[in-house]
C-alpha cells in the first residue's frame, strides 16, 4: 500500500527539477511522471506550479529548452540541464544533505547524548 | 547571456510557445488517466482542475521570465499613447515645442562639436597637442600659439618627451602640372617629421627628409590624394615626376592617403627649411607634437617648464616673463570662436530651459483637469509610484517623439546653414550629423522629458483623494498648481528677456555695419587676385608688363565699363607702412604708420571713388615722371588737419611723393583705425607704375594683388574675359577665386551676421515659446472660469470688463518676468561684453526694444484667448455643468 503523499517544502522544487532532467531531457509532464516515479508517488507537484520554475531556471541559465517530438508524434517542449544547472544541482545536494542529516541528528537525539 | 533576454524580443514567440507547452501538458496527462480506464469527459475535467488557473500560471511564469516590468512599462506606454492621442492640440504643442527646442539644441551642438570636442582624425588625438607661449603683460597672460626659429630649435634639440614638427601657415600658390594647365592650390610648408608626428604615412612614397627640410635641399612636394585625383588622373608613376610651384621645379616623393585632410584642408606639402632668420625671426610657425610613449600630459608641461627657463637663461631676456606649455589642437585653431560659440550653445540651452518650462506649464494645467481620473485610479488600488511611473511613461513619450522630430528638424536646418558656417566660422573637423549629435540628442530628449514630466507628474499624484473626487470634475484643480504655473510663466519671460535682449546687443553693431556708408559702389564689379609670388615675377618689368597688357586687354573688351589693378581691396586688410609728412606745419619728425597700397589707373574709375580734391592718377604719372601720391579724408584729417593736403611731400620708406589729390574713405580692416571689423583708416595711394624694386616685388609675398571690373555683363563671362586677359601674357598663372565686390563687402563682417542670425533666430525662438506660453495660461484659466463668467455677465458686467480680468493676469505675470529678466539680462549682458563692439553691455535701445516687444506680444497673447468671453453666451453657460 501507498504512503499517503506529502507537500514538497519551498525552495526543493527547483532541486527537484534539475535532478529529473540531470538524468535525460525531458519535457514538462515527463518532469512531473520522473519525480513521482522516483520518489515512489510520495512527492506530489502541483501541476500548475512545475512551469513557473521551469521558466525560473531557465531565466536563471540552469537548463535551456528546445522543442521535440515526444510520443504519439505530439510536439513538445524539451528541458535539458547545462553546466551552470549541473554544477548548482551538486551544491544544492551536498547543501540538501548536510541540513537533513543535522536536522535528523536534532530530531533522533536522546536525552542521555545532550 | 542574450538568450536570456530573449522573450524580450520575441514576445509573440514566447506567448505562443507558454500556450502550446500548457496545452500539450494538459493533453498528456488526459491521456494517461484515459489509458487508467477514467472516461474522456471526467479525464478532462481533472485535468483542468488539477492544473490550477491557466491565466495565473502564465502570470507566474512570465514573471519568472524576467518580462513583469516591461508588461508594466508597455501598459504604461501603450495608456500614454492612448492618453495623448485623446489629446490631440496638447500632444502636438508639446511635441511641436519639444521638436524646436531640440532641434536647435541638436543644430548648435553640431557645431560646437565640430568646432571644440570632435576627437581630431589622427591615430591617439589626445596625445597631439600645439605649443603655445604665453607672456605675462599687465593685463595677464597673453597666449601665441605661434612660435619663432628659436624657439622651435630649442624644442626640436632639448625636448625628450615629445616628438615634435612644425608647420607654416596656408598659403595659396600656382602650380603647373606636366599634364599642363595651372591651378591656384593651398600649400602648407611644413617640417620633416610631420607627418610621423600626426601618425599618417604617405600613401605611395615617403614623407619629407631631413636633408630636404635644410635650406639648399632638394625641393621636394607631397601631395594631397584629392589633388593627386584631380590633377594627376591617380597616376601611380608619380613619383619622381616634376611639377612648377610658383614658377619653380618641385619633385613629387610621395602621396598622402585619402582619409587624411588637415583643417582647413591643403592640396600638397613642401619642406619648411625653418631658419631663425627672415620668416623664422617672428613668430611664423606652428609647432605640432605627439607625447612619445610612456610619456603623459603633465611631464611633456614639466619638461617645457624647465626647457622655457634654460631658454631664457640661454638668450639672456630681461624679463622672465614668458613660458611654454600644451594646449589642445582645437584650441589653438578656434580660440578666437570659443567665445562666440559658447555663447551660442548657453543660448540655445536657454532655449531649451524655456521650452521645459512652457511644457511643464502645459502639463500642470491638464494634471488639474486631470485630476479626478488620477484620484479614481487611486481609489481603485492604484500606488502613488504606479500613478507617478504612468505619468512619467506619458513625458518620456512625448521627448520621444519631440527627440525625433527635433533631430530632423536640426539636420534640415544645418542642411541650410552648413555652407555658411563652415566658411565662416572654420571648423577644425567637418560638421555631421552623426552618432555622436544623435547620442546627444537623445540624452536631452529624455533628460527634457524628465525635467519637465517630473514635477507636474509629482503634484498631480499628490492630490487629495476625498475633495477630489468629491468636487465636480471642473474645479478639481488645485489652486497650487495655479500659482507654480503663474511662476512658470514669469521664469519664461524672464529667460526670454534675457535671450531677447543679448540677441539686440548682438544686432546693433550689425545694424551699424550694415549701414555703413562704403565709399564707392560696389554693384556690379567682379574681383579676383592673382598669387605674383612666383619665380616669374621676381623683376618689376615682368608685373609692370602683366598689368598693363591685362588691362589693356580688358578694357577692349566689349561690355568691360573700367577695370583696374590693386594691391588691396576695401573692406579688406591693406598693407602698413611706415610714412612721414616733409613740409608744411604738420611736417613730422619722426615715422609714423599709415595704410599703403597702390593702384593701377582705372582702379578708383572701376570701384567709383569720389575725389574730393586734386586730380586722379594719370597717364603722365610713369615711373620717370616726378612721384606722387593720393591719401584718403582720415588721413588729410589725422596729419594735415587744417592745412592743405595738395603740394605737400610724404616719404614713404626712401622714396619721396607729393600728394595730388584727396578721396573720399572706404571701409578697410585695418590696426591702423578704430576697434571693430572695418573702419576707414589713414590711407596713401600711390601709382602702381611708378613702383619699381626689391620692395615692391617682396610686397607680394604678403599680398596678391587683386583686378576689378565692372560690367553690367553676366558674371561668368567676365571672368572668362579676365582669364583671357592674363592668358594672353602668361597661361600659367591662374586666378584664384572670383568674387562680386558685394560678396567682398558681406564677408568683411559674415561672423556678425551669423551670429546675429544665430541668435535672434534662437531669441525669436524663446519669444514664440513665452507667447505659448501665456497663451496657455490664459486660455486655460478662461475656460476653467466660464462659469464665473457667464455670472459676471448675467449680472451686467460688461463684456470689455470680463475680458480685460481674463487678460489681466497674462500681461501682470509678463511685467514682472519682464522686471526680473531685466537684472539677469544686465548680467548676461555683461558676459557678453568680450564679443560685443560699438555698443555698451546695458545699451538703452536694445533694453527698451525688447521690452516693448515682449510686452506687446503678451498682451496679444493674454487678449486672444479671452476674446472667447466675447462670444459667450452667459444662458447656456450656466446651463451647462
Amino acid at each position: 500500500m501507498a504512503k499517503p503523499p506529502v507537500e514538497i517544502l519551498q525552495g526543493t522544487l527547483d532541486m527537484l527539477i534539475l535532478k529529473a532532467v540531470s538524468l535525460g531531457p525531458l519535457h514538462g509532464y515527463g518532469i512531473l511522471l520522473r519525480i513521482q516515479q522516483i520518489s515512489k508517488e510520495a512527492l506530489q507537484i502541483p501541476q500548475g506550479s512545475l512551469y513557473p520554475a521551469l521558466a525560473r531556471l531557465e531565466h536563471g541559465g540552469f537548463v535551456t529548452s528546445e522543442w521535440g517530438e515526444s510520443e504519439n508524434n505530439r510536439r513538445s517542449k524539451f528541458y535539458e540541464l547545462t553546466a551552470a544547472g549541473r554544477k548548482h544541482l551538486t551544491e544544492e545536494t551536498a547543501y540538501w544533505s548536510r541540513l537533513s542529516e543535522a536536522i535528523g541528528d536534532v530530531l533522533k537525539a536522546r536525552p542521555s547524548e545532550v | 547571456m542574450f538568450k536570456r533576454f530573449r522573450p524580450l524580443f520575441h514576445r509573440g514567440r514566447f506567448e505562443s510557445d507558454l500556450d502550446a507547452e500548457l496545452r500539450d501538458h494538459m493533453q498528456k496527462y488526459r491521456d494517461d488517466l484515459v489509458s487508467r480506464g477514467v472516461s474522456p469527459q471526467e479525464a478532462e475535467l481533472r485535468a483542468r482542475r488539477e492544473f490550477g488557473r491557466v491565466t495565473a500560471v502564465k502570470e507566474e511564469v512570465r514573471e519568472s521570465s524576467g518580462l513583469a516590468w516591461a508588461d508594466t512599462a508597455a501598459r504604461n506606454f501603450r495608456y500614454a499613447f492612448r492618453v495623448l492621442r485623446k489629446n490631440p492640440a496638447f500632444s502636438l504643442t508639446v511635441i511641436v515645442t519639444l521638436a524646436l527646442c531640440i532641434g536647435a539644441n541638436t543644430a548648435i551642438f553640431s557645431i560646437v562639436d565640430a568646432m571644440l570636442f570632435r576627437p581630431l582624425p589622427y591615430p591617439e588625438p589626445d596625445r597631439l597637442a600645439r605649443v603655445a607661449r604665453q607672456d605675462r603683460s599687465d593685463r595677464g597672460w597673453y597666449e601665441q600659439v605661434q612660435v619663432t626659429g628659436r624657439t622651435w630649435e630649442y624644442i626640436r634639440d632639448h625636448a625628450r618627451t615629445m616628438d615634435v614638427a612644425v608647420h607654416s601657415g596656408f598659403e595659396g600658390v600656382n602650380l603647373v602640372a606636366p599634364a599642363g594647365g595651372a591651378q591656384y592650390i593651398r600649400q602648407v610648408r611644413v617640417s620633416t617629421g610631420f607627418f610621423r608626428v600626426l601618425g599618417v604615412s604617405p600613401m605611395i612614397g615617403r614623407e619629407i627628409a631631413p636633408e630636404e627640410d635644410r635650406n639648399g635641399g632638394p625641393a621636394v612636394a607631397v601631395l594631397s590624394h584629392g589633388l593627386w585625383t584631380r590633377l594627376f588622373a591617380s597616376d601611380a608613376g608619380i613619383l619622381g615626376q616634376t611639377i612648377l610651384l610658383r614658377g619653380e621645379p618641385f619633385t613629387v616623393i610621395g602621396v598622402m592617403p585619402q582619409s587624411f585632410d588637415t583643417s582647413p584642408s591643403a592640396d600638397l606639402w613642401t619642406p619648411l627649411r625653418p631658419s631663425t632668420r627672415g620668416e623664422g625671426g617672428g613668430t611664423n610657425y606652428s609647432m605640432i607634437v605627439r607625447l612619445r610613449p610612456g610619456s603623459s600630459m603633465a611631464q611633456a608641461n614639466a619638461e617645457l617648464e624647465t626647457l622655457g627657463a634654460g631658454f631664457i637663461a640661454e638668450n639672456h631676456f630681461k624679463l622672465a616673463s614668458m613660458r611654454w606649455h600644451l594646449i589642445t589642437v582645437q584650441r589653438a585653431n578656434g580660440d578666437s570662436d570659443r567665445g562666440p560659440v559658447l555663447l551660442l550653445w548657453a543660448a540655445v540651452g536657454l532655449v531649451l530651459l524655456i521650452g521645459c518650462v512652457n511644457i511643464a506649464g502645459l502639463m500642470l494645467a491638464r494634471g488639474g483637469s486631470r485630476q479626478h481620473e488620477i484620484a479614481t485610479r487611486m481609489a481603485l488600488g492604484s500606488g502613488r509610484g504606479g500613478i507617478l511611473a504612468q505619468l512619467l511613461s506619458e513625458s518620456l513619450l512625448l521627448a520621444v517623439v519631440g527627440g525625433i522630430g527635433g533631430f530632423a528638424l536640426g539636420a534640415l536646418a544645418m542642411d541650410a546653414l552648413k555652407p555658411v558656417v563652415t566658411a565662416t566660422l572654420r571648423p577644425t573637423q567637418p560638421i555631421t550629423m552623426d552618432a555622436r549629435v544623435m547620442i546627444v540628442t537623445a540624452l536631452t530628449a529624455l533628460l527634457t522629458g524628465l525635467i519637465f514630466g517630473f514635477y507636474p507628474a509629482l503634484a498631480s499624484s499628490r492630490g487629495d483623494l476625498i475633495q477630489a473626487l468629491g468636487s465636480s470634475s471642473r474645479t478639481a484643480s488645485a489652486h497650487r498648481n495655479a500659482w507654480a504655473r503663474r511662476g512658470l510663466v514669469v521664469c519664461e519671460v524672464a529667460l526670454g528677456m534675457v535671450l531677447l535682449v543679448s540677441a539686440g546687443l548682438v544686432l546693433r553693431p550689425l545694424l551699424y555695419l550694415n549701414g555703413l556708408n562704403p565709399g564707392f559702389d560696389p554693384r556690379n564689379v567682379l574681383t579676383a587676385s592673382l598669387s605674383l609670388r612666383d619665380a616669374r615675377y621676381t623683376t618689376d618689368s615682368a608685373i609692370h608688363r602683366l598689368f598693363d597688357t591685362s588691362l589693356t586687354k580688358l578694357r577692349e573688351t566689349p561690355g568691360v565699363e573700367a577695370a583696374g589693378i590693386g594691391l588691396t581691396l576695401p573692406y579688406e586688410r591693406p598693407l602698413n607702412n611706415g610714412m612721414r609728412i616733409m613740409d608744411g606745419p604738420h611736417a613730422m619728425p619722426e615715422v609714423q604708420g599709415t595704410d599703403l597700397l597702390y593702384v593701377t589707373q582705372g582702379y578708383f574709375e572701376t570701384l567709383r571713388f569720389t575725389m574730393q580734391r586734386g586730380r586722379k592718377f594719370e597717364d603722365q604719372d610713369r615711373a620717370e615722371a616726378p612721384l606722387v601720391a593720393i591719401v584718403n579724408e582720415t588721413f588729410v584729417r589725422q596729419f594735415l588737419k587744417e592745412d592743405s593736403p595738395l603740394g605737400r611731400h610724404v616719404n614713404l620708406g626712401g622714396t619721396v611723393h607729393e600728394i595730388v589729390g584727396v578721396v573720399t574713405d572706404v571701409q578697410q580692416q585695418s590696426g591702423l583705425g578704430g576697434f571693430g571689423p572695418v573702419a576707414p583708416s589713414p590711407t596713401v595711394y600711390v601709382p602702381a607704375a611708378q613702383l619699381a624694386g626689391k620692395d615692391f616685388v617682396a610686397m607680394h609675398n604678403y599680398y596678391s594683388p587683386h583686378w576689378v571690373v565692372r560690367s553690367a555683363g553676366p558674371l561668368a563671362e567676365i571672368a572668362q574675359a579676365m582669364r583671357a586677359a592674363v592668358a594672353s601674357v602668361d597661361r600659367q598663372l591662374p586666378f584664384a577665386e572670383f568674387r562680386s565686390m558685394d560678396e567682398v563687402r558681406s564677408g568683411a563682417f559674415a561672423r556678425q551676421r551669423l551670429q546675429a542670425v544665430l541668435l535672434g533666430s534662437l531669441a525669436a525662438l524663446a519669444l514664440v515659446l513665452a507667447a505659448v506660453g501665456i497663451y496657455g495660461l490664459v486660455a486655460h484659466s478662461v475656460m476653467e472660469r466660464t462659469r464665473e463668467f457667464g455670472i459676471r455677465l448675467a449680472l451686467g458686467a460688461s463684456r470689455w470688463q470680463a475680458m480685460g480680468q481674463a487678460a489681466r493676469p497674462g500681461i501682470l505675470l509678463t511685467l514682472i518676468g519682464a522686471g526680473i529678466g531685466y537684472f539677469l539680462a544686465r548680467s548676461a549682458g555683461r558676459l557678453l561684453a568680450h564679443v560685443l563692439w560699438r555698443v555698451q553691455a546695458d545699451d538703452r535701445t536694445a533694453f527698451a526694444g525688447v521690452t516693448a516687444i515682449l510686452v506687446i506680444v503678451a498682451a496679444l497673447a493674454s487678449l486672444l484667448p479671452s476674446l472667447r468671453i466675447a462670444r459667450l453666451d452667459p444662458a447656456t453657460t450656466l446651463r451647462e455643468e
